[in-house]
């Protein structure tokens, strides 16, 4: 085995600590990472890397409730055995809510037994905490189109970030090169112009924020900064991980609050068009309304015309 | 004589139990939901057990089981499936540029940043790294080639590196034009 460049060594490196070399790579690599203090670094980052995603990644196990109803649907199954007890057998989803919080309730009671007072003190504040629990986590189905948590965090991300450092541009056309980027980006300040009618735009460009890439649209009106954003809507968009058919459900407006952040999203079939602000609700929907609406109608016209996807860069 | 059903069941758990943790995160990964994940692990241990007599002992269960959770997760999901096979874009954008590993950086970041990598990357690197499959293992586990495991766990580890270096530099913001 020849030695190796740093080059080599780097695309390596993985493997060489998931342990899939052969012997002679295998020493190899060590021969060069003795000689080499950059590459020594690279894996000594790499394997603090790894035993980091180990750590966070393995702290998750099936409950010990899991397990027994894993093996009592076992049971159930095997021959000659006697079918579990209702209540036992059966879904996981029907059960584990409910018995996880009878097991909470016995824990947290047991030593209370004999203190009336601090029990009812404790019994209320469980209440209110349950209450907000249930609140937060409350169920609610996945819209075929509903977009990702993910995926907002980057439309506000790439919003806060990027458009403050516009506030005092003069004033801007989209550039040439977005049109590079993807057909469909350009003319998108022309065709929001007419909706952003006392609204003043500082910048337009592609820009992007933890790994996607939007068309991005700076608008301030007096001291407030409104971005249109224009997005592929592609799988990590979508919050159950599937690009649906843009089914006209799509074309409705879908809404997100974090913080102070209020985000209006419309979808075609290949793009999201968000407005994102720090305005109320119902501003933020009027906004996206009236400059949103409009570029997305258009987007359809031009998805239709173009089927092929849009190159990228 | 064949074994008694009871003791075969106590056979197969005393085999395949071991696994369930690390079934159930990667049900996790694809379900997004608990009680759904649960299911999913559920139902891969009853089709498992009701095909173990076909399971040729020495071979790998791990894989095997895996294996059968996968099917079973993309039976119902031909489109999704169809998304295992990378794209050209997702292929482009992972080649150019490979950041040194930031240091120092949180459970958290990794976490997320694990999120971040697209699915059919996301999943052989959680395999290998995560839950430490060697290579044929996810071959056989994810039914695809050993050269492809290969490629998209270098690709996968090299998107990882890519956003962790991007939260490394704070907000992993950047102008494009």
């Amino acid at each position: 085995m020849q030695a190796l460049d740093c080059r080599n060594l780097k695309d390596l490196l993985d493997s060489y600590l998931s342990d899939e070399l052969s012997v002679e790579t295998n020493h190899a690599v060590l021969r060069h990472v003795e000689q080499c203090p950059a590459c020594r670094t690279e894996m000594a980052a790499r394997r603090d890397l790894r035993e980091g995603m180990r750590r966070a990644g393995t702290q998750l196990r099936l409950s010990a409730e899991g397990r027994e109803r894993l093996r009592e649907r076992l049971r159930a199954e095997a021959p000659g055995q006697t079918p579990a007890q209702d209540g036992v057998r059966g879904s996981a989803r029907e059960q584990s809510r409910e018995s996880f919080f009878k097991r909470l309730l016995s824990d947290v009671f047991a030593p209370l037994r004999g203190n009336p007072i601090l029990a009812a003190a404790l019994t209320l504040l469980l209440t209110l905490g349950l209450g907000y629990g249930l609140f937060l986590f409350r169920p609610h189905t996945v819209a075929a189109a509903e977009l990702s948590r993910e995926f907002m965090s980057e439309a506000i991300g790439d919003h806060d970030y990027c458009a403050p450092q516009f506030r005092d541009e003069e004033s801007a056309t989209m550039a040439e090169d977005a049109k590079e980027y993807d057909p469909a980006y350009a003319d998108l300040d022309r065709i929001a112009e007419v909706g952003a009618q006392g609204m003043k735009l500082r910048a337009a460009h592609v820009c992007s924020f933890a790994g996607r890439s939007f068309a991005h649209l700076v608008y301030t009106r007096g001291d407030d900064l409104i971005s249109l954003l224009v997005t592929e809507r592609n799988a990590k968009a979508m919050k159950n991980g599937v690009v649906p058919d843009d089914d006209g459900l799509a074309a409705g407006l879908q809404q997100e609050i974090r913080g102070d952040f209020r985000v209006s999203a419309y979808q075609t079939r290949r793009h999201v068009v968000l407005v994102v602000t720090t305005l109320s609700d119902g501003e933020t929907k009027a906004l996206a309304e009236k400059i949103a609406r409009p570029v997305s109608d258009h987007l359809r016209n031009v998805e239709v015309k173009s089927p092929q996807p849009a190159p990228h860069k | 004589m064949a074994p008694h059903p009871e003791q075969q069941l106590a056979d197969f758990e005393a085999q395949a139990f071991g696994y369930a943790d690390q079934l159930f995160r990667v049900a996790l990964r694809l379900e997004r939901d608990y009680g759904r994940a649960e299911d999913l692990v559920q139902e891969t241990y009853l089709n498992a057990w009701r095909s173990f007599h076909r399971f040729e002992p020495g071979t790998n269960l791990r894989a095997w089981l895996y294996r059968i959770m996968f099917n079973r997760y993309y039976s119902g999901r031909r489109r999704e499936r169809l998304q295992l096979t990378p794209t050209e874009e997702t292929i482009a954008e992972t080649v150019a540029y490979d950041p040194p590993t930031p240091q120092h950086v949180t459970d958290e970041d990794v976490i997320a940043a694990i999120d971040r990598v697209p699915r059919e990357f996301q999943l052989p690197v959680v395999l290998a790294d995560i839950e430490e499959l060697s290579y044929k293992e996810i071959a056989e586990a994810l039914a695809i080639p050993l050269g492809t495991v290969m490629s998209r766990l270098h690709r996968g580890r090299k998107i990882l590196r890519t956003e962790l270096a991007n939260y490394a530099r704070g907000a992993g913001y950047r102008v494009v034009d």
